[in-house]
């Protein structure tokens, strides 16, 4: 399996703790790897220096054969709108925009035409189960349905990486696992790359891989599936 | 209760230091203009000032509340998101509403007691500089303008209740499993209602005064007082029905910032327009002002105290005491050599009889008389400049030409309920010395228009040489325009018996400390309001800021996000400022028409002001934007 993401030598210090320190770390196309550990392990740190949010200390992440750090602000900026998508702890909707809206703004963003992009987000959502709430805001759905909303933002632009911090941490056992078999079944149909950040073991079982990390190192290195 | 008050005090030191320190900051301005209203008011009360100049300071003191009462509200509901969940988690502890309220009331009143307090020290500091170019000029205050000690007792309190108030009022989202419904966010329409009860006032009392003269009755006083009251109030209260329809229509827009924009308006169309209501009241009460200034400015009065200011001629007079002796030629020539003095002209001005008309002091004339002046052709042209048909062999009659065009309309001041004082008097007729005969009129002297505005006429000229016995009753001076001249002419005539009265500008003075007056307040006003946006803002930003941080970590351009937020802030105000401006407008507009007077409408002046209201709020959206970082932390992202 060819690897899209990788990062090596990742060092990110926070004073004198060492969040992250020397971790290598390789996804392929289409896999899905779960990043375990507990509280306080450097999971999200991890997941935020791979997607370009944060900037290691020391090491180098690669996103198809390119560098990150060699990027400016603005091109990473660019690089996550267009081919990475993301699922956060919360959702984090923007409340004053419907769902459709919402779903439809990574396209938006990138220049599509409204029209066509809130047809494609409508399509996602439909995908996902929740079509009847489209025109719904954030505060007229429920969390699992809100959740549900962020994977299809996340999905709708065919990222070819989808990073996912404790994307069932807000939810109920239910909920959880209709959000996880979205990521999964929408991320295998698009053959993307899926990172899961949780400490929940039930929801490493979803994915095709685990690593572990503990204190800012990983335990298991992580290699690439046959 | 008590306890939660407690509590409430206790949160008020633990609370974010930037939220308390905003509410400390709102309350300290709050008070320092309060209290230099009241320390003006007292001052003014003691002096010399007419019920006119008192009405007037209360005028400004209503116009400054309210943008000051805005901003204790802005101040006191801060980061109401993140307060709400609190109260919210404490009603879900079941802490009864009223327990909770007193709690965020007392934080409020913790705050606002120390702001009051930094206030009062302001106040000491700043006041008699603030209004002393004011009221020096004007004449207004017999003392430093300080506020009584009541007034600073009564007023510190009335801030810190006002902020702790506040917690008091309804709040929707507090209640256990509370939910921002947007359907319900869509403003009724009775919200236009008191806008449209003051419009209807207005034009009504414009209507039942008509172009009946004499002041206005009690109905129609009491008319043009609530209707501009419902007016000024009735704009942010109508705001967020417009501002939804443009929240409706942002929405349609291709721009993603537009239509995040539009959702944002649509979602919360009264919050939005609450942080421009100051800034709204300060348009159109300053507006309303401007159109009684432009009516003070159109004063024949003024103008022609104005022109006498900058370009001249303007005219010192020097009045004989009867049976003192004449200035000597020493004196006449120490006068004339005065640069800029263009002319000394001894005067001889006589009571006439023989003609109709009243004396001077007689409302009743007894015995018809007129005005006679006494001397030659070359003392009328260095007065009166272009003065055609006169002879030195010859009594004359005079005349006037006829009126054709000029920028003056009112000849009066009394239209006006603020009367400038001092109004420029023609020459009067001086009953005093010996009678001559003079030999019947032979012709006629036609004087310019511009002559009855600047020193007056006379009914009759007597050639010098009819009457050389005359004494001479006063010497005019002559002199070119400006405040440089006019008192090295006073200098000049000092020591010479008689009373001297300089070329008068009490009105044009009077008129310029009006206008001082209302910049000032407009100043106070706006940047009251712009404080209060952009503490709102800051607030704003900083509450959304997890929201904002992760539109930013899925990429979306750093530039959307703020314009979507500045607009937020900057559509109410674009919908807002221009029907101020209408209602501050008519409400002027019908002050004057009270008057029976129909005011040029100070187009530039209002434009001008628009425009530094709009460019001032655009600045202070994006200085409230500093909040939105360029790279916000990761740890907002993620709650372990």
């Amino acid at each position: 399996m060819d690897s899209v993401l990788c990062g090596r030598g990742l060092v990110r210090r926070f004073g004198e703790r060492a969040a992250l320190d020397g971790v290598d770390f390789e996804v392929g196309r289409g896999e899905v790897v779960a990043v375990m550990g507990p509280s306080g392990s450097g999971k999200s740190t991890l997941l935020m220096c791979l997607a370009g949010i944060d900037v290691p200390d020391d090491g180098v992440v690669e996103f198809d054969g390119k560098g990150l750090s060699t990027m400016n602000e603005r091109g990473r900026a660019e690089l996550r709108l267009r081919r990475f998508g993301f699922v956060f702890q919360f959702g984090e909707l923007v409340p004053e925009l419907t769902l459709a809206e919402n779903v439809s703004l990574p396209l938006w963003l990138t220049g599509t035409p409204r029209r066509r992009a809130t047809a494609l987000a409508r399509r996602m959502l439909e995908e996902l189960g929740i079509l009847e709430h489209a025109d719904h805001r954030t505060s007229e759905v429920s969390g699992g349905e809100a959740q549900r909303a962020a994977v299809a933002r996340a999905l709708v632009h065919r990222p070819e990486v989808v990073f996912a911090d404790e994307p069932t941490g807000a939810l109920d056992t239910a909920n959880g696992e209709l959000v996880l078999e979205a990521i999964v079944a929408a991320a295998a149909s698009r053959d993307a790359a899926v990172v899961i950040v949780t400490h929940e073991p039930r929801v490493a079982a979803f994915a095709q891989r685990e690593v572990t990390l503990r204190d800012g190192r990983l335990h298991e290195p992580a290699s690439l599936l046959p | 209760m008590i306890r939660a008050a407690q509590l409430g005090v206790r949160l008020a030191w633990r609370a974010k230091p930037s939220r308390s320190a905003l509410i400390v900051v709102g309350s300290a301005l709050a008070a320092t203009l309060l209290l230099t209203g009241a320390g003006a008011y007292s001052a003014m009360h003691a002096g010399p000032s007419t019920s006119d100049t008192q009405r007037l300071l209360l005028t400004v003191a209503i116009a400054l509340a309210a943008p000051i009462v805005v901003l204790l509200i802005t101040a006191a509901r801060l980061s109401a998101g993140s307060r709400d969940r609190r109260a919210a988690a404490l009603s879900r502890l079941g802490l009864a509403r009223l327990k909770v309220r007193s709690l965020a009331g007392a934080e409020n009143a913790v705050l606002a007691a120390l702001g009051s307090l930094i206030g009062v020290g302001l106040h000491l500091l700043v006041a008699a500089p603030l209004l002393d170019a004011l009221g020096r000029r004007a004449d207004w205050f017999a003392r430093e303008p300080v506020a009584p000690v009541s007034a600073t007792i009564g007023l510190t309190l009335g801030v810190v209740a006002a902020a702790a108030s506040v917690a008091y009022l309804p709040n929707r989202s507090a209640r256990p499993g509370a939910r921002t419904d947007v359907a319900s966010a869509r403003p009724r329409l009775w919200r236009l209602v008191p806008i449209s009860l003051g419009t209807i006032c207005l034009i009504t009392a414009t209507a039942l005064h008509g172009n009946r003269d004499g002041d206005p009755t009690s109905v129609e006083l009491a008319g043009f007082l609530g209707g501009a009251a419902l007016a000024i109030l009735g704009l942010p209260i109508a705001l967020p029905v417009a501002v939804r329809v443009l929240g409706d229509m942002a929405t349609r827009a291709q721009a993603p910032s537009i239509a995040i924009a539009g959702r944002g308006l649509q979602s919360e169309p009264a919050s939005t327009t609450r942080l421009v209501a100051a800034v709204l009241a300060a348009l159109t009460v300053v507006t309303g002002a401007l159109c009684v200034l432009q009516a003070f400015w159109d004063l024949n009065g003024v103008q022609r105290q104005l022109l006498a200011d900058t370009v001249g001629p303007q005219f010192g007079r020097l009045e004989l005491v009867p049976g003192a002796p004449s200035p000597t030629e020493a004196e006449i020539d120490r006068v004339a050599a005065v640069p800029g003095v263009s002319a000394v002209v001894a005067r001889v001005n006589y009571v006439v009889e023989g003609r109709t008309g009243a004396c001077a002091g007689e409302t009743e004339p007894a015995d018809p008389c007129g005005s006679a002046f006494v001397g030659t052709c070359a003392d009328l042209a260095a007065i009166y400049g272009a003065v055609t048909g006169c002879r030195d062999d010859a009594v004359l009659e005079t005349r006037v030409e006829e009126f054709e065009s000029g920028p003056s309309v009112w000849t009066s001041s009394d239209q006006l309920w603020l009367r400038p004082n001092g109004y420029a008097d023609p020459i009067q007729p001086e009953p005093v010395g010996p009678s001559v005969e003079i030999t019947p009129v032979a012709g006629q002297i036609v004087f310019p228009y511009e002559a009855t505005e600047t020193v007056g006429i006379f009914d009759v000229f007597v050639p010098r040489a009819f009457a050389p016995s005359l004494p001479i009753s006063g010497v005019t001076v002559v002199m070119d325009g400006g405040p440089v001249v006019r008192a090295a002419v006073e200098a000049a005539v000092e020591g010479i018996s008689g009373d001297y009265n300089s070329p008068n500008v009490s009105e044009l003075r009077r008129v310029e400390a009006y206008e001082a007056t209302t910049w000032s307040v407009a100043g106070i006003m706006l940047a009251t309001g712009l404080a209060g946006l952009a503490i709102a803002g800051a607030d704003r930003v900083t509450e959304r800021r997890r929201r904002l941080a992760s539109l930013w970590a899925v990429g979306a351009p750093s530039g959307v996000l703020r314009r979507s937020q500045m607009l937020q802030s900057l559509l109410p105000l674009a919908v807002g400022a221009p029907l101020a401006v209408v209602i501050g407008g008519l409400i002027g507009t019908a002050y004057l028409a009270l008057g029976g007077i129909v005011g040029r409408y100070p187009w530039s002046q209002t434009l001008v002001l628009l425009g530094i209201a709009l460019a001032a709020a655009v600045i202070t959206a994006v200085i409230s934007q500093v909040g939105l970082v360029r790279r916000p932390s990761p740890d907002l992202l993620h709650r372990e």
